[in-house]
């Protein structure tokens, strides 16, 4: 669909029209109150004597038309092709737990009884699908951390490989620390301007030798904002204790979701703490049609040149 | 300041030459006087007619100079550019497309594979693997570590299937770009062996290009001319990059121009008032 960048420009249509009926006409040699090069300009318009033949019909539809192509050139007509992905310039890591306690039953997705992860996967795929302009990579973590996916702005492929991860790849038990450890790792690959990192977990830091909460100083201490999310419908004191702290120490924030519709509240709530690129602020590779109207414009002077030289 | 279609300026050409006719040969079209005037009028009061004449003919010349040049400046569109164009997200893209299937040496494949990703650190690049069926490895990234991490895994012994189909690999690979919405992606195929029948893989919008070892056996000119692709060795890799850059190019260029200013825009703006002047009633004397 063709759109005009300066519409208003049509206003400019009738004003041939309007020369033609309210100026007063020039007299050929009369003395114009312009300068001299100009005057001699017009002055070499004139219709009278031999220049009469210049107003045969052709020459005005000529003119006409070539005015109509300068005027929508103006206008700035484009069409939309293929959308820009203009970057946040943020990259967001996902770690996700899978951890042998993900497995319990104890969420309801769609009516039915299923696992943590199974929710994790459906909910998570869809924020991940919804963060446009942010390079997205995921880490799948229990007792060991992995770097599933890199960080890409190909959403397809990062929530692709979301629902392809399964409880137990990574060890049964729970090291925040290695999840954050691996982040700073990958952050530290790749400059950007802001990181951020989405730990989730439903359980207490219960691996490793880095602990969750001394990895966040490290995140910290490098810019890396945490924002915690506890997904479990039993809630533990110890374990909200640990995201808490790891939240607060980098400046992010702790998100409790103890069911299927919290975690998607959550998922909206963090799209308001780090918003992407809003749908109206979309950008387009533009097709500019101003060149060829010009294009346009010019053949027809030249039909005209030819037409006058033929005359001369 | 720049012009985004400088090759516009080759029109001035006929405008130049135009004038140079006019102006020098001006003089004697007056001495072209209709008819048999020529016999009749004294030739002194013909050299005065011809003065007439030219010094007539001369402005309408100026005039119709002054607006070609306005409208063809302004068709090359000069614009005084604001800085860096903005990076976009989307722009480039290449798939890494393994065969191996083909037989070919995997350790020689992974060593392109690396050229590739030494030449052009900045693009995303993603990673498949292909024998019958085609698998992604690793998605878009400029992530060096993950993709040389997978590249030092990929073997045929690793594949799910064996076989192999070059077409699928393309495809699928193509259909890994279209998934992300890159607007200018690439195919590199790293294969070798007998070259393949013609299948479906029929040359579409992405940019491809096969690379297989010299000397190739016959059938491969036949394949990427059925395909579309570029096809070549080791030594001429920087074909497959040069292919890619040249196009990126090309789509920042007509990407992003709104932070420049257009002063192409204001010639034709200028040429449009003038343009008025065709329509400017003249009293005839």
């Amino acid at each position: 669909m063709i759109e005009f960048l300066h519409p208003w420009v049509f206003a400019a249509l009738p004003i041939p029209w309007l020369a033609w009926r309210l100026l007063p006409p020039l007299a050929a040699h009369s003395a114009l109150p312009v300068p001299l090069p100009v005057r001699q300009l017009i002055v070499g318009l004139s219709t009278h004597g031999q220049r009469q033949s210049r107003n045969a019909p052709e020459d005005v539809w000529l003119k006409v038309l070539g005015w109509l192509l300068l005027v929508l050139a103006l206008t700035g007509p484009y069409s939309r092709h293929s959308a820009l992905l203009a970057p946040t310039g943020r990259d967001l890591m996902i770690a996700i737990d899978l951890s042998a306690s993900m497995e319990e039953q104890d969420m309801v997705l769609d009516g039915r009884g299923v696992s943590r992860h199974s929710v994790v996967s459906d909910r998570l795929g869809k924020f991940i699908k919804s963060r446009t302009g942010d390079r997205i990579g995921l880490i799948a973590y229990g007792h060991e951390a992995y770097l599933v996916s890199p960080l890409s702005y190909d959403l397809e492929a990062v929530a692709a490989v979301l629902h392809e991860l399964r409880i137990g790849l990574s060890g049964h038990r729970t090291d925040l620390g290695r999840a954050i450890g691996l982040a700073i790792k990958s952050f530290d690959k790749q400059q950007t301007g802001t990181r951020v990192l989405v730990l989730l977990s439903d359980g207490e830091d219960n691996s490793g030798e880095l602990t969750g909460p001394d990895a966040a100083d490290l995140a910290a201490a490098r810019g890396i904002r945490i924002h915690t999310i506890g997904f479990s419908s039993k809630i533990e004191a110890d374990g909200a204790a640990i995201l808490r702290t790891i939240a607060q120490s980098t400046g992010g924030q702790l998100f409790w979701a103890k069911s299927t519709s919290d975690l998607a509240a959550t998922s909206n709530a963090i799209t308001r703490l780090e918003p992407t690129v809003r749908p109206e602020d979309e950008q387009h590779l533009k097709r500019d049609w101003g060149p060829y109207l010009i294009g346009a414009a010019l053949l027809i002077m030249a039909a005209l040149v030819w037409r006058e030289l033929r005359r001369a | 300041m720049t012009f985004v279609h400088p090759m516009a300026l080759w029109l001035l050409v006929p405008a130049g030459v135009l004038l140079a006719w006019r102006w020098l040969g001006g003089g004697r079209t007056g001495l072209r006087l209709p008819g048999h005037w020529r016999r009749v009028i004294d030739a002194a009061m013909r050299s005065f007619m011809a003065q007439r004449v030219k010094s007539d003919s001369r402005l309408p010349v100026a005039f119709w100079t002054s607006l070609w040049t306005l409208l063809v400046v302004g068709l090359a569109e000069p614009t005084l550019d604001s800085g860096a164009p903005a990076a976009y997200g989307n722009l480039a893209g290449r798939v890494l497309a393994v065969d191996l299937g083909a037989g070919e040496d995997v350790v020689e494949q992974r060593l392109l594979a690396y050229r590739i990703l030494d030449a052009s650190p900045e693009t995303p690049t993603a990673l498949v693997a292909a024998s019958a069926e085609s698998f992604d490895v690793v998605p878009l990234t400029t992530d060096r570590a993950q993709l040389d991490r997978y590249l030092q895994v990929l073997d045929a012994e690793l594949m799910p299937v064996s076989g192999r189909a070059v077409g699928i690999a393309i495809v699928h690979s193509e259909q890994l770009l279209e998934r992300a919405g890159v607007i200018v992606g690439q195919t590199v195929l790293l294969t070798g062996g007998l070259a393949p029948p013609a299948d479906s893989a029929k040359a579409g919008a992405w940019l491809r290009a096969l690379v297989v070892a010299r000397p190739h056996p016959p059938g491969w000119e036949t394949y990427a001319e059925h395909t579309g692709a570029q096809l070549v060795n080791g030594e001429s890799l920087s074909e497959v990059l040069e292919a890619l850059d040249d196009e990126v190019a090309d789509v920042i260029r007509d990407a992003d121009r709104s932070g420049d200013f257009p002063l192409g825009y204001w010639l034709v703006a200028v040429a449009t008032v003038l343009w008025i002047l065709f329509f400017r009633r003249l009293r005839s004397a």
